[in-house]
């Protein structure tokens, strides 16, 4: 019985009680890396908030420089090794009243050992003032990326839905233009794992804000944004557009 | 040359500024208790946070398919559900006194019929939120003192007659001998019972999962553990 009484004597003598100390559990660093890579895959920049003085069609090629990503999660690294740059192409159509709508849809890239699809949509309004832009926007994108996310040679997949809006505000200074956005995003991401059967769901709110500078000339415009993403992720997006 | 300048500081400015910060440096939170752990001091939220993600009824989306159908944490009894024995918390002292926290563990045959050699995989998997060595620490602690509830005391007394008659009626000799487990072909087929874990939970527990899935009252329960204790070595 001798254990008995101590466990005894310990109840009376220690305060009963319980708390849970900083640290994170596996599902936030699952929900978190998802989240990285739904942003990370989306496809829709800002850009400056530029109005056409006509309707006109605009290609728009981003280039996206990946940040290096740590993808341990519990005591397991993802293999997950995407490529260092991801090249996005996209159109949009801007109209002389301000409106504009663009569009993306990728039907299936193969990379590596993996497959992604994606359509992204945007909705907008621009307007000016002497030499500052505002501009309001919708967005959406919806995607997936099947291949050997958790395992090598398994066909996980991953799949993603960001929809929110933003608010950005330019100025300009000659042929450049600096500007700054800010919004509020909602994202739903799945990954099912093939080797066991698993799915990881998770949804966020989350804001995300920026700034970036453009040069034109011409029909040509280069653009570099810098995208932020809550307290998680920031990346770039180096844009060439050609407004036909 | 006045819009390059601006063009190249802007772009300089934001170069060095791509970073992603998935959490994975960050060690696992940590269930810190006080006094002695038992279900319901801190045993629960522990199970909670690091256990029952994956072990709960119905199965959760998170958990892999190979996570036992019968086995729920996020309650500390075993109960029939729909006429199937649901192990609760009660249920899991035993694995982590043979070490499922820290490897592998062997199963028990639970019959004499031939059955699967293979082991049980270390607790949690890899995917998981992994436990601190302090809350290893408690849960081996939970277990050593039969994985109680709470800290109400186990009762002295029981019939000793009936528990006698218990125990060799309902066959738990048959797994159990009088304490001292009992081995088939090398392989455990019950293990041997300690005396420190013996309670009046963990009998009706074994009750219904083990004979049948009716429960056990907790007179008859004492009553089994009167008789038992006797046989039992400290430990």
């Amino acid at each position: 019985m001798p254990m008995k009484i101590l466990q005894r004597i310990i109840l009376m003598h220690l305060a009963v009680g319980m708390c849970m100390g900083q640290g994170t559990t596996f599902q936030e660093q699952a929900e978190r890396l998802q989240n990285i890579n739904a942003f990370l895959l989306d496809f829709r920049p800002n850009a400056a908030p530029i109005p056409a003085e006509r309707s006109h069609l605009e290609a728009i090629l981003d280039i996206n420089p990946q940040p290096t990503i740590n993808t341990r999660i519990g005591r397991k690294d993802e293999p997950v090794d995407p490529p260092s740059v991801v090249p996005k192409l996209r159109g949009r159509y801007l109209f002389s009243n301000g409106l504009f709508l663009g569009a993306a849809f990728a039907p299936g890239i193969e990379f590596q050992d993996y497959t992604a699809e994606y359509i992204s949509a945007e909705l907008g309004y621009r307007f000016q003032l002497n030499s500052w832009g505002l501009g309001l926007r919708a967005s959406f994108t919806d995607g997936d990326l099947e291949g050997p996310i958790t395992e090598t040679d398994v066909e996980d997949m991953f799949t993603f839905t960001n929809y929110g809006g933003d608010l950005s505000l330019g100025h300009s200074l000659g042929p450049v233009y600096l500007y700054g956005f800010g919004g509020w995003n909602d994202v739903d991401t799945t990954l099912d794992i093939e080797e066991d059967g698993a799915r990881l769901s998770f949804t966020d709110n989350t804001y995300y804000y920026g700034g970036g500078v453009s040069y034109s000339h011409g029909r040509w415009r280069l653009n570099l944004e810098q995208n932020v993403t809550d307290d998680y992720l920031q990346h770039l997006t180096l844009s060439l557009s050609f407004r036909f | 040359m006045k819009s390059w300048i601006i063009l190249i500081l802007a772009a300089l400015t934001f170069w060095h500024c791509s970073d992603a910060d998935t959490l994975a440096d960050e060690p696992p939170v940590e269930i810190a208790i006080t006094g002695m752990p038992t279900f319901q001091n801190g045993i629960s939220k522990l199970l909670e946070v690091k256990c029952a993600y994956c072990h709960a009824l119905p199965r959760p989306e998170i958990a892999p398919d190979t996570v036992p159908p019968d086995l729920d944490l996020t309650t500390y009894a075993t109960r029939v559900v729909d006429g199937k024995v649901i192990r609760g918390a009660d249920a899991i002292g035993r694995y982590i006194f043979d070490g499922i926290l820290v490897g592998q563990v062997q199963q028990y045959l639970d019959s004499f019929e031939p059955k699967t050699t293979e082991k049980l995989r270390q607790m949690p998997l890899d995917y998981g939120t992994q436990l601190t060595s302090r809350e290893i620490a408690n849960l081996e602690l939970w277990s050593n003192s039969g994985s109680p509830l709470n800290d109400v005391p186990q009762p002295d007394t029981g019939d000793e007659a009936r528990g006698s008659q218990i125990w060799f009626q309902e066959g738990c000799v048959n797994c159990h001998d009088l304490g001292n487990g009992v081995q088939f072909d090398g392989n455990l087929v019950g293990p041997p019972i300690r005396r420190e874990a013996l309670t009046i939970e963990k009998i009706q527990m074994m009750y219904l999962y083990r004979v049948r899935p009716e429960p056990l009252s907790a007179e008859d329960a004492a009553a089994v553990r009167a008789f038992l204790m006797p046989f039992l070595e400290d430990n």
